[in-house]
């Protein structure tokens, strides 16, 4: 019901919503639990284990029994908590976990046999027969359980995330937030402050507290306004922290478009939030908690706090008539607000004997709520006193067991909350988070003037460490009022009592815990499942250690708590997986030639980062093996183009670049000729080979190095190793140019003709020989050319600078169809240098040695090099390691498989007898076989041996013979000529 | 986890590569013995407290890094150009 | 002759327009690396001040003005826009890496806003100041950030790169915009 002038709501906007299908009216600033409670509904849903009625507990982020589903389709979005999500026009939300519907829920039945479904009955019960579990125990028990669920379809929405920097964060934006966010700010710091709520204020928006001589809630709004003139403050509203890590870093959520009725376009839900800050200040404030008494979860149960900030804040009575039970003064207040509302207060029940009050209600001290009535809403309530019982009629029960800090992000950093006796109550532990002071009610501070003071005091001592001073001495005046409590965690009696509503956890289950010995608060924990779930226990946990305690017979300071985690409240994956998801997840590596090649129609492949063309079809192809078949054959007998720039290209240049290169390779660099290219092999320090590629000596003192696609990167970093780590000493400097050119390999016998085509002053085989380089005019344009080959052809590379990529590639392509050739992609070039024997990523898999290739030649005996030491010990010279051999097939099934394990031939196909595998296959239409490479144990002196290939995954078996690893022109004739 | 770069200032862990143990700038000479190659190829020390790691900001100036931090506190005390430990000659 | 044809980085990929912040491309630069011989750093600033008119640029920062500008790049200075003095050459190595960058020049009120959605780097101005330059990875993408302005900033990535860069920087502009 709402009441006339109270609230901060805008009653001249009133907003249409919708619960479980019918309509609703409330106000701007409402959320969907008050504008529901200001129409009368009391039932929100049901529990996840005994689906029993539930009502609001909170007006907050820790609410455990309120959760809805809000939205539809792909926007709708399960669990979440009615007190935090505002309404807007057109709002959709359901409730959940009920069937067929909320006020009638068949498993309700649960709750009949609650003494079976105690705490550890999954364990118990499930346990047999094995089989059961997969087929009936687990489908029945997730249909059972369980609250909200997914669409199921593609999120819609959209996500951001962001980095802040700061010298000053303020969490929480309640009265010591503001306070020490306005005191550092005015002294100059940069400051943010984060609050959860859509507005500043904190306690101050549900109190009717004066401050200042003016509503808390008004000094509030005016400090927040102040601040957000200020150009070094940024205020981030609807906003959680939600976690501490290393170095000062905090992440946070914040809510962009939870409560705007726009959605699914740019603008995003939530922005995930990092902000790295200088230091900290947790004005995080408390959290109410209840008392376990008898049937304490009924609809209309809530807490004294919350009861407070309907009414304050928006303008909504809970009830008709409403009692208070408590064990603190603080809960007082909730009486004598609603009796200034003009609610009925039908009594307050406080557990301290000595307690009192000077309002003219019905007062009860020294005693408890016993047990109460009402299945889908608060009907009535027991009072016992002295060992009387006394029913009385509420429709609404204000609870407050007092208050818990909210130490949570204190503890992400391995911090313990100390037991403080004097609030009863778990206080954070100073110093745990570098650089974070605690003021407020987070740190225990329970009047709005202590909190006050401890914001002016932690400020003032930062403030020092900046070398400033605060400008402001005059502090903001409150009345101050003591906070007196006294133990009342549990109310003994028939029925039960719930410590966590959420996970329909009781007193009992929680001494049925220590009974089975699970007696450390973090077995319990697990056994009962107290404290889990969206709300974490934020209202519940100290209660339940208070029992656990009591138990056990232990002091609650020895009990101690739980292990705080991050997040605070709940964070969807899909804010932090922002930029992980579609074209975010991986960038994209473009060729020059990219447009060229998609323009002929040929499928591009990832390589990397990269996307490279797979084969170029023809008119009349119908599959891929045809267009490799014929661009092999191409290049074979004539010549053909293909785009090699993703290879790594580094410019080394300096009088110590052949030191450089002779320590990295295993063979000899400086001995290289100016204009001469020499193939390497570069090892690992553990002597296992990390790349292999061409170096060409431009000048004396400039080689160009390539690297593998794959290895770019690797090898970039481990030369800036090498020299920075290992020879600072050096005289020299590299850079990768792997942008700068675009590159093209010429492959064929006419490939002189193509690429005299283009050069300004034609080159023969007389005046550039295999393995020659230089700087070359290319249509006027500088580049450069290198006569090198991977296809086994006479061939050559040619580079231009990256701007004249495309129209050279698109030059050298229509040149080539002029005289029988044309473009050829990846699996053609593949072929064509396994027909030849070279190796690739696939052969070089981090486990090989040079030895394994048959490369242990290329070792210099005449100098030290990476990896050489390592690559003599015995082990990986060893005759019986796997060695690089080269297979054809020789019996009736022709095919060899890629990952397929190799056997002697008559061995029986089993790991024990495993002798290798194969690493690259292609079909060759030179030889009309399949050519396939891999490792043999002791393979290079099987040569002409039979062997057998067995493809497991596959069913694939073939007789292999092993061949010369170079197939094609062992001799290297094409290369030369 | 941020890093305070000698050059670029406090940044992002995301910026860097990691490696592993700082002791592989001190590469043995190839005559050492095999226990010293062993040693520094495959053993290290994993200790509570005090570490000193390298890194490369590979995302920011190139720099190889030897950076102390505590494996207990998470605290990084401090980080180091290698070429500033090694003299690079000039 | 025929005449090889050239394209720049970012062709079709730009101009971008959100609001009131514009992303272009920078294609008419010439882009010397330059790395000073051992011991000769001196030297290198002295000759480039000659010949350019200004020093080795400050780790952190650029020198020169729009037009002849030294970027410091991390292990090695940039020299963007003119050709490159062969004098240089005596006390230094000089790479061309004209076609290597892809080179945006964002500019408008919301570019803070964007690059904190995509780099972790304080880029407001009183910490990322004019003439600035901050190398960081934007996503995935190593860049070069150097502000020229209050309201400017220049991104030098990978060439090969400049797709994912422009899809990126479109993407959180858009996002940013979305929230007036």
């Amino acid at each position: 019901m709402r009441v006339s002038g109270k609230g901060l709501i805008n009653r001249k906007n009133t907003v249409n919503f919708k619960f479980d299908g019918a309509n609703y009216t409330g106000y701007e600033g409402d959320s969907v639990a008050s504008a529901l409670l200001a129409s009368g509904k009391k039932l929100f849903g049901r529990s996840f284990k005994y689906h029993r009625p539930r009502g609001v507990l909170t007006a907050g982020s820790e609410e455990p029994n309120a959760l809805i589903t809000v939205g539809e389709g792909s926007f709708q979005d399960p669990n979440v908590r009615a007190t935090t999500q505002e309404i807007f026009e057109g709002l959709v939300t359901k409730s959940q976990n009920n069937w067929p519907n909320l006020s009638y829920d068949i498993l309700s039945i649960n709750d009949l046999f609650f003494h079976f479904l105690g705490a550890g009955f999954y364990y118990k019960t499930f346990m047999w027969p094995k089989s059961f579990w997969e087929k009936i125990y687990e489908p029945f028990i997730r249909r059972a359980a369980g609250l909200g669920s997914l669409s199921g379809l593609h999120n819609s929405d959209s996500y951001e995330k962001a980095y802040a920097f700061c010298d000053l964060l303020v969490i929480g934006g309640g009265p010591s937030g503001l306070l020490a966010a306005k005191l550092a700010a005015e002294a100059g710091l940069d400051v943010i402050i984060a609050e959860q709520e859509p507005i500043f204020g904190g306690r101050l928006n549900s109190e009717t507290e004066q401050v200042d001589g003016m509503p808390g809630s008004t000094w509030a709004a005016k400090t927040t306004e102040s601040l957000k003139f200020m150009d070094n403050v940024r205020l981030f509203s609807r906003t959680t922290v939600t976690g501490v890590y290393d170095q000062g870093t905090f992440a946070a959520v914040e809510r962009v478009g939870h409560h705007l009725s726009k959605r699914g376009g740019d603008l995003p839900l939530e922005c995930f939030w990092r902000i790295v800050a200088k230091n900290s200040v947790l004005a995080a404030g408390a959290i109410e908690r209840t008392i376990a008494f008898p049937n304490n979860d009924r609809p209309g149960i809530m807490t004294a706090s919350a009861v407070r900030t309907y009414l304050n804040r928006y303008g909504v009575s809970t009830g008709k008539s409403v009692a208070i039970f408590c064990n603190n003064n603080a809960a007082h207040k909730t009486a004598s607000d609603l009796l200034e509302s003009g609610v009925n207060v039908a009594a307050i029940v406080d557990s301290r004997e000595d307690s009192e009050t000077a309002l003219n209600v019905p007062f009860y001290n020294g005693a408890e709520v016993s047990n109460t009535f009402g299945r889908q809403g608060l009907k009535s309530i027991n009072i016992k006193k002295n060992n009387v019982e006394t029913k009385i009629e509420v429709d609404c029960l204000a609870v407050s067991g007092g208050w818990n800090p909210t130490v949570h992000l204190t503890c992400h950093m391995n911090g313990r909350p100390t037991w403080n006796d004097e609030i009863l109550s778990f206080i954070p532990e100073i110093g745990a988070i570098p650089n974070m002071a605690i003021v407020g009610s987070a740190n225990g501070h329970m009047d709005t003037g202590k909190c006050f003071e401890s914001a002016q005091k932690e400020i003032n001592a930062l403030l020092k460490t900046f070398g400033k001073s605060s400008k402001t001495k005059k502090m903001p005046k409150v009345e101050s009022t003591k906070f007196e409590i006294s133990p009342k965690w549990a109310v003994e009696g028939k029925g039960r009592a719930w410590l966590d509503y959420q996970n329909d956890v009781t007193v009992k289950d929680v001494r049925q815990s220590v009974q089975e010995n699970f007696k450390s608060v973090e077995h319990m924990k697990r056994y009962t499942t107290q404290g889990m779930a969206i709300d974490q226990g934020k209202n519940s946990n100290v209660a339940a250690l208070a029992i656990l305690a009591d138990a056990t017979g232990r002091g609650i300071p020895e009990t101690g708590t739980t292990t705080f985690r991050p997040p605070f409240v709940p964070v969807s994956i899909a804010s932090m997986g922002k930029n992980a998801q579609g074209s975010g997840f991986a960038p994209q590596r473009f060729t020059t030639s990219h447009a060229a090649s998609v323009d002929r129609g040929s499928p591009m492949i990832e390589a990397g980062l990269w996307y490279r063309p797979s084969y170029f079809p023809q008119v009349g192809e119908t599959n891929w093996r045809q267009s490799c078949d014929r661009e092999i054959e191409m290049v074979r007998t004539s010549v053909g183009v293909c785009d090699v720039s993703t290879l790594g290209k580094i410019d080394i240049q300096g009088p110590d670049a052949h030191r450089l290169l002779d320590f990295v390779y295993t063979n000899m660099f400086s001995t290289l000729k100016v204009g001469k290219v020499r193939y390497g092999l570069m090892l690992r320090e553990d002597g296992h080979v990390m790349d292999d590629g061409t170096t060409a000596r431009l000048a004396e003192n400039h080689y160009v190095m390539t690297t593998t696609t794959a290895a770019a990167g690797q090898v970039m970093r481990h030369l800036d190793f090498v020299h920075q780590c290992l020879h600072p000493e050096w005289d020299l400097s590299f850079i990768s140019v792997t942008e700068q050119w675009a590159q093209f390999s010429i492959a064929g016998p006419k490939s002189q003709e193509l690429i005299n085509a283009v050069l300004d002053k034609p080159i023969s085989s007389e005046t550039f020989p295999f393995m020659s380089c230089a700087s070359v005019g290319i249509l006027g344009e500088t580049g450069r050319l290198f006569r090198i080959s991977f296809s086994g052809e006479h061939g050559y590379e040619i580079a231009v600078p990256a701007r004249f990529g495309e129209s050279l590639f698109r030059l050298l392509v229509s040149r080539a169809e002029e005289i029988g050739g044309g473009p050829y992609g990846m699996e053609a070039l593949n072929v064509l240098r396994i027909e030849k024997g070279f190796i690739t990523h696939a052969e070089i898999h981090g486990r090989i040695t040079a030895f394994d290739l048959g490369m242990q030649r290329m070792v210099s005996e005449k100098k030290d090099c990476i990896g050489k030491t390592s690559a003599s010990r015995p082990g990986l010279l060893d005759s019986e390691r796997e060695q690089l051999v080269a297979l054809k097939p020789v019996g009736s099934v022709k095919q060899i498989t890629a990952g397929a394990h190799l056997f002697d031939l008559n061995d029986e196909p089993i790991r024990e007898n495993d002798r290798g595998y194969v690493t690259s296959v292609g079909f060759s239409p030179t030889f009309g076989h399949f050519i396939g490479l891999g490792f043999f144990k002791g393979g290079q002196a099987r040569l002409g041996e039979q062997i057998k290939m067995v493809d497991h995954l596959r069913g694939v078996e073939t007789e292999c013979e092993i061949i010369n690893t170079v197939s094609f022109d062992p001799k290297g004739d094409r290369l030369r000529d | 986890m941020r890093i305070p770069c000698p050059i670029c200032g406090d940044r992002d862990r995301r910026e860097f590569y990691y490696v592993g143990d700082a002791q592989i700038i001190d590469r043995p000479s190839p005559e050492a013995s095999e226990d010293i190659w062993n040693d520094y190829l495959h053993n290290r020390d994993n200790p509570a407290g005090v570490t000193k790691d390298l890194w490369y900001h590979e995302n920011g100036c190139n720099s190889w890094l030897v950076v102390t931090r505590n494996t207990t506190t998470h605290e990084v005390q401090h980080a180091e150009l290698v070429t500033k430990l090694k003299g690079d000659g000039s | 002759m025929i005449k090889l044809l050239p394209k720049t980085a970012a062709a079709g990929l730009t101009p971008i327009k959100i609001s009131n912040t514009t992303i272009i491309e920078i294609d008419t630069l010439t882009l010397t690396s330059i790395s000073a011989n051992k011991g000769k750093s001196e030297k290198v600033s002295e000759q480039l001040k000659k010949s350019h008119g200004m020093s080795l640029p400050q780790s952190g920062r650029a020198s020169g003005r729009e037009g002849a500008r030294a970027l410091w790049f991390g292990q090695h200075s940039l020299l963007v826009g003119p050709k490159c003095d062969e004098k240089l050459n005596k006390f230094a190595v000089l790479t061309d890496q004209s076609d290597a960058w892809v080179i945006l020049r964002m500019s408008g009120d919301l570019i803070e806003d964007v690059i904190m959605r995509l780099s972790p780097v304080d880029v407001r101005l009183k910490t990322f100041k004019v003439g600035g330059v901050v190398r960081t990875g934007l996503l995935h993408v190593n860049v070069t950030l150097h502000r020229i302005g209050a309201n400017t900033i220049d991104i030098y990535g990978f060439r090969s790169m400049a797709k994912t860069l422009c899809h990126e920087l479109n993407q959180a502009l858009s996002s940013v915009a979305a929230r007036d």
